[in-house]
């Protein structure tokens, strides 16, 4: 029995993000969950390099079309060619006569937005890039913003800031911090990217700017990376990026079959809203609970105490104490306690490591300690709250 | 203690200040008020895509009210007997248990609830994921591999409806039959989330097939109608529980192989 020849594909995608990675594993999902075979060709290092690509043997290419150098370079390709790529506005802006996959970039700042929204906010600004030709999503975001700003009739501060680079570094913060102290506080700030926002949260810490009580800040992309360098969880809009791959090999797959999609434009929504405390807004907060609040969400698992608290904010522990109760209802120690408890529950969640371990990252004094306040707070011990949270899908309804 | 209920509608609520108001004369569900992320409620039920089945046409249900959360009702009509009970739980999860004997052959259909996650506007955004190998295609069982119909990720309904060949011209939406994994046991069928608002509707049901239906501005995911030969008695339980999504467990980039039914 001869065996069917696999169609030879190229993988056009700088796979150094989040994002382009996704798209990639949803093409290989898509192939996993077929009997299609294709043979993938990618750089090694998963970086994408055009030159020769013209006179590539190959049967069929998916590409990167936010890069402006794979635009030019597939323009006139006499392969099927898939495009994966950002939204426009404009119908200008996509390539002409290319099927193109693309992520909803209006829908994504209108998720941020609406986010902000329901948070409580009520002024708003958009942290974006320099206008570049490697960053039209990132323009293309900023006028979605503007859209939505027109629609409510406010005024869209958008800022674009400098391209960074090491030298540059230190102006860039305080521009950024320039701009920070600039807008009317409390206010919602959208980031075109995770990794923007991230430099900004930077700029809140250095300035002193309380997150999220005078400055609430989403981003976008999900990247665990970008999680993972701020000291306060980041919000952000997580993009249908493995659907794109799975709906960019489909096309490609019907092209292969003959199918003649010129026209195709598939505009895939965000997959949803990861919200952490970068964007957990309280709005008409007392200032020295929303500066406490400040101080405990970065240092509670570093084991500080009600002291510390109040020495930061300046304020008399017992006169802290008042604003607490009537504010929150509850202590700054359980304050404290709370944050300690969520970071618990997240790191058991995550990974699967040991419970004394935990115990000491997020600043309980000892292990017998967290048991307890696991069982007094969620009736189950660590190792059980682990356990349960690992298992697969607990299905019982 | 039970009391008979009489009016034009029935509400069950829970302790999370969930309510489901059940229409006690057709057993239909009215209304489904449901916290979003920000603990808001909105009613999540719109007009049910269908009318109700006509397979009891003018039937009169009683109707008995069992406690907060739980209500019964019965039908008892040209040689069939339905017990319909209805709980609704802590968790969020709406329990429907169908209970049918009949002395003739027999043919029970529940109108299916129409939902908008997001308590209005369209449902294209709206996020699905099916455990389901195989769909029906003009009767024949096709697999969903490598068509729009493959849910076992989770996709959004309006983009996939865009797949080349997926909406036959003149539709406005899903209308497909499903075969579900697993056997006969209560199991998680299907899982929609809104990623606006962050409500999430789980769907977990006994039987081997479901029905998914949507328009622009709603879906519904129900099983197929019960077929009980003379002298048979049959049960059906499901499910429908809404809560709120939790961004880790509807990760889009677990592995490709669903295991909903463990």
């Amino acid at each position: 029995m001869k065996m069917p020849t696999a169609h030879r594909i190229a993988l056009l995608f700088n796979g150094n993000k989040i994002y382009d990675r996704d798209i990639i594993a949803g093409i290989a999902a898509y192939l996993n969950t077929t009997r299609v075979s294709w043979d993938l060709f990618l750089e090694e290092d998963f970086r994408c390099r055009l030159p020769g690509i013209e006179r590539w043997q190959g049967d069929g290419i998916i590409a990167d079309f936010d890069d402006p150098a794979v635009c030019a370079a597939l323009a006139n390709s006499h392969l099927p060619v898939v495009a994966v790529g950002g939204s426009y506005a404009q119908d200008d802006g996509y390539p002409a006569g290319i099927p193109y996959v693309a992520t909803d970039n209006f829908k994504i700042v209108k998720l941020a937005y609406d986010h902000l929204v329901e948070a409580g906010l009520s002024r708003f600004a958009c942290f974006s890039l320099p206008e570049a030709d490697v960053n039209r999503w990132a323009q293309e975001r900023e006028t979605a913003f503007c859209a939505l700003m027109e629609r409510d009739h406010m005024r869209a501060d958008v800022y674009r800031g400098v391209a960074t680079s090491a030298p540059s570094w230190d102006e860039a913060v305080e521009q950024q911090i320039a701009w920070l102290n600039s807008l009317e506080k409390p206010v919602g700030i959208i980031a075109v990217s995770d990794a923007r926002a991230r430099q900004l949260l930077q700029a809140c810490m250095h300035a002193g700017i309380a997150v999220p009580e005078q400055v609430a800040l989403i981003g976008i992309d999900n990247d665990p990376l970008a999680r993972m360098l701020t000291r306060i969880p980041l919000s952000s809009v997580i993009q249908g990026a493995e659907e794109m791959g799975r709906t960019a090999a489909h096309l490609l797959h019907q092209m292969l079959n003959g199918a003649r999609l010129a026209g195709t434009r598939i505009l895939v929504p965000p997959a949803g809203l990861n919200v952490l405390a970068s964007t957990r807004h309280q709005p008409f907060q007392h200032p020295q609970v929303m500066q406490a609040r400040h101080f405990i969400r970065q240092y509670a698992c570093q084991g500080i105490k009600t002291e510390q608290v109040a020495d930061y904010v300046g304020v008399s522990r017992s006169t802290l104490e008042a604003h607490f109760r009537h504010e929150l209802g509850r202590s700054v120690h359980d304050e404290i306690l709370h944050f300690k408890l969520d970071a618990a529950k997240t790191l058991l969640t995550r990974e699967p490591g040991q419970v004394a371990d935990v115990a000491v990252r997020c600043g309980f004094t000892t292990v017998q300690y967290m048991h307890a306040v696991f069982k007094r707070e969620l009736g189950c011990t660590p190792r059980e709250f682990q356990l349960r949270s690992r298992s697969p899908q607990a299905a019982s309804p | 203690m039970t009391m008979s209920v009489s009016s034009s509608s029935h509400t069950l609520s829970n302790s999370r200040g969930m309510r489901v108001q059940v229409n006690p004369h057709d057993a239909s569900l009215q209304a489904w008020w449901a916290p979003d992320r920000y603990g808001r409620l909105a009613d999540v039920l719109e007009h049910a895509m269908a009318a109700p089945a006509a397979e009891t046409p003018g039937a009169r249900w009683q109707c008995e009210a069992v406690s907060d959360a739980g209500l019964e009702l019965r039908l008892a009509q040209d040689g069939l007997c339905v017990r319909l009970r209805y709980r609704l739980e802590d968790n969020g999860g709406l329990h429907i248990d169908c209970e049918a004997v009949a002395i003739a052959p027999a043919r029970i259909g529940l109108a299916a609830p129409a939902f908008n996650l997001h308590g209005g506007g369209m449902v294209a955004d709206h996020v699905l994921r099916l455990a389901a190998d195989h769909y029906l295609q003009a009767a024949a069982v096709t697999e969903v591999a490598g068509s729009a119909f493959d849910f076992r990720q989770p996709a959004p309904l309006g983009a996939r409806l865009a797949w080349p060949g997926a909406q036959p011209a003149g539709t406005v939406g899903f209308d497909h039959g499903f075969c579900l994994a697993g056997d006969g046991l209560l199991r998680e069928a299907a899982r929609v989330a809104d990623p606006a608002s962050g409500r999430e509707l789980r769907f977990f049901t006994t039987q081997p097939r479901l029905r998914l239906q949507s328009d622009q501005h709603r879906f519904s995911l129900a099983t197929e109608a019960l077929e009980l030969p003379c002298g048979a008695a049959a049960r059906h339980t499901f499910v429908y529980r809404l809560g709120v999504q939790d961004i880790d467990a509807f990760d889009i980039s677990e592995s490709v192989s669903l295991s909903l039914n463990k």
